[in-house]
């Protein structure tokens, strides 16, 4: 038994084998396969190849383009090798009469044929194994579907490890089969965080090297609430961590049960609690828990787990469901924020591979270079607003020149729906987000030009701190309770007031219940969280006045060391979830 | 498939004996230019080398004879159409196949 900490970032406990995807994301775990299996695992093999292959001949092409015919000949090589009938015959058996499964046998033949060209003592076929080597690997990713865009195939329940997982990858895991996950890198406000709590399923990231003590197919233990892995774990870790789960989740039903009602303090202020969406079938997964809208529908999860570009109709589609689910509610709806660290595969060529992606072509930028891709979102936002509370959100707004611009398009599209006689709403209340210090040092001018404000701690704090969210080695330099976060948010939330216009927090930051208090306190009227947050957040709101979160939030602006912020905030949630955590 | 047609036909089997001129010999790319020109070919195509003969539809096998610059190898083709792969293969070597200059 091996016990690992990292942080917890989506909760829940969970215990499954593990499959260890490695850096390329394929599964090494089976040795073999059912009999009935072998002619479906046959063809899956066959297709293999044949997805390598044409991987290769674009790699072929590509290479003689740029670099020249000899470069291009490299990879016809490759492509014949791919081919070879001595190899694909000799996998073929392994699988048929030995019922391997393809990924063990495509390992055994090609490091046998590498071992055999190593055997010759040449030391210019030596350097050939390493093209056997990279077949295998391209064989194995194939297998394992992912490069495919396709769901990666499961048939029994596991628990995935991985060096890292991207945002795409981790849409494209079936949650009815990944009981957790658990990454060497990553942060809790990394996207792979969020998707995870998407998916609802228990992750933990930031482990370190870990990886090389798991061979694969062993019990693993994901706490998504303390943030440990245990690996192999005895009999009596099995049991504390069911015993967790079975506490947690009649903890979590009585407050779902509470959750149903609108939220107020308890001096009944009103403080509506939103969900955060990346997929339109979680606004669903938000209703059940309470949530009394959409306050941040993240739109460009249409792009990550597809080969083509999402059409108007798919958008459209995608929308409707989410106002179908909130007929009545109010559903914000932020426009697409690629880039950074979104980046689909078919829009690869768009983003610009400068070192500082962050500080590149990204979000509502994206959409302004590009703006027929923006406009055809646009149309379906409109068209959709006739069916429901819709309102439009612009992402990492950090100029007017750049909102105007934005709204200018809004306009437009309005226009050509009505001339084109499309029925749609022209009126739609447009936000923004603030998460660009810019954004927020000019949000008195802001707030005349928009009808809501929201507020992205994420990228606010990075930008503010200078720290990069998902690098390690800076982590502790991004801190949400850093004076200088407080005090930005105080001067948005003063702006809103002042122009009486809503201001929502809707970064990981809101899910955080020892930061609800302070935003309550700041002025702070609606709250955006992740869909499993909302009960907790709820309760939350549901035990304090306003006069005290006022207080809290004075007491926290007079602090100016962020761990002394922290602490205090920590300390002041821990009392007010004391009392009636005794009446259970 | 008439059987008369391939009655008709010359014996079929050709053998021709060539030499690696190339300087690093059959290594990953002369080999794949071998499988590519004889893979839609029905018949068999073999290259000899001593005792060790090698199946030159496939890759890893041409690669495995070890043959360097200077090596004589044997050219084995049996099926119909046999003079027209030889050729295309006599060629290859001819040009040293198009790499290593």
């Amino acid at each position: 038994m091996l016990v690992r900490r990292g942080i917890a970032v989506s909760p829940g406990v969970a215990s499954a084998p593990a499959l260890v995807l490695d850096r390329d994301l394929f599964s090494v775990n089976r040795k073999t396969v059912k009999h009935e299996a072998v002619d479906s695992e046959i063809a899956r093999f066959r297709q293999s190849v044949a997805d390598a292959c044409r991987e290769i001949s674009i790699h072929a092409e590509e290479a003689s383009a740029r670099l020249g015919d000899k470069y291009g000949a490299i990879f016809q090589a490759h492509l014949e090798l791919a081919q070879d009938p001595l190899i694909l015959d000799e996998i073929v058996a392994l699988i048929s009469k030995q019922n391997r499964s393809p990924e063990s046998a495509v390992q055994t033949v090609l490091q046998k044929q590498a071992r055999a060209l190593k055997s010759l003592n040449n030391p210019y076929l030596n350097e050939r194994a390493d093209d056997l080597h990279d077949l295998e690997r391209s064989l194995l990713r194939h297998l394992s579907g992912l490069e495919a865009n396709s769901p990666l195939v499961l048939s029994e329940p596991v628990i995935i490890l991985a060096h890292n997982l991207t945002p795409s990858q981790t849409a494209r895991l079936d949650p009815k089969y990944v009981k957790a996950f658990a990454t060497e890198v990553g942060g809790p406000t990394s996207h792979t965080a969020i998707l995870a709590g998407a998916l609802e399923i228990p992750a933990v990231v930031g482990l370190g090297r870990f990886l090389h003590q798991v061979s694969g197919g062993e019990i693993i233990v994901v706490d998504g609430d303390d943030g440990s892995v245990i690996i192999s774990p005895d009999a009596d870790a099995i049991l504390l961590s069911e015993r967790n789960a079975r506490i947690q989740r009649s903890k979590d039903k009585r407050l779902v049960r509470l959750s149903e009602k609108d939220s107020f303090t308890a001096d009944n202020v009103r403080i509506p609690v939103f969900g955060n969406i990346e997929f339109p079938h979680e606004a669903l997964h938000c209703r059940e828990r309470g949530a009394e809208g959409i306050g941040l529908y993240r739109t460009e999860f249409l792009y990550m787990n597809r080969d083509d570009e999402p059409s108007e109709e798919d958008h459209y589609a995608a929308y409707m469901e989410v106002v179908k689910t909130f007929p009545d509610r109010p559903v914000v709806i932020r426009t697409l924020d690629l880039g950074a660290d979104k980046v689909p595969g078919m829009m690869e060529s768009v983003f610009s591979d400068f070192a500082n992606p962050e500080l590149g072509l990204r979000s509502i930028r994206v959409s302004l270079h590009d703006k027929e891709r923006f406009k055809i979102q646009l149309r379906a936002l409109l068209r959709a607003a006739l069916h429901g509370d819709i309102r439009v959100m612009f992402p990492l707004i950090s100029s007017l020149s750049e909102l105007r611009e934005a709204k200018a398009l809004v306009r437009d599209v309005a226009e050509d729906l009505h001339d084109a006689n499309v029925p749609h709403k022209s009126a739609i209340p447009i936000g923004m987000m603030v998460e660009v210090p810019s954004a927020a040092i000019m949000a008195p001018e802001f707030a005349k030009e928009v009808d809501f404000f929201s507020i992205g701690t994420n990228d606010l704090i990075q930008y503010t701190l200078a720290a990069d969210r998902s690098d390690p080695a800076v982590a502790r330099y991004y801190n949400s309770a850093d004076p200088a976060i407080l005090r930005t948010i105080k001067m948005v939330a003063d702006a809103a007031l002042k122009a009486k216009i809503s201001v929502t927090i809707c970064g990981q930051m809101c899910s955080d219940p020892r930061f609800v208090p302070l935003f309550i306190g700041l002025g702070i009227e609606r709250m955006s969280v992740t869909p499993q947050a909302i009960p907790e957040i709820k309760d939350l709101i549901r035990r304090i006045t306003t006069r005290k979160a006022w207080e809290i939030a004075q007491q926290a602006s007079e602090m100016d060391l962020a761990r002394e912020i922290d602490q205090f905030l920590l300390g002041e949630v821990k009392k007010l979830l004391v009392p009636s955590g005794e009446e259970e | 498939m008439s059987g008369a047609d391939s009655l008709e036909l010359e014996p079929t089997l050709v053998r021709r004996e060539l030499i690696v001129k190339n300087a690093n010999g059959l290594h990953l790319l002369p080999c794949s230019l071998i499988a590519r020109a004889v893979k839609e070919f029905a018949g068999s195509v073999k290259l000899v080398r001593g005792s060790q003969a090698a199946n030159a539809k496939s890759v890893m096998d041409i690669i495995q004879l070890g043959a360097t610059c200077g090596t004589e190898v044997t050219l084995e083709i049996d099926g119909q159409g046999a003079e027209a792969v030889a050729d295309r293969i006599e060629q290859l070597f001819a040009d040293e196949f198009m790499t290593d200059r």
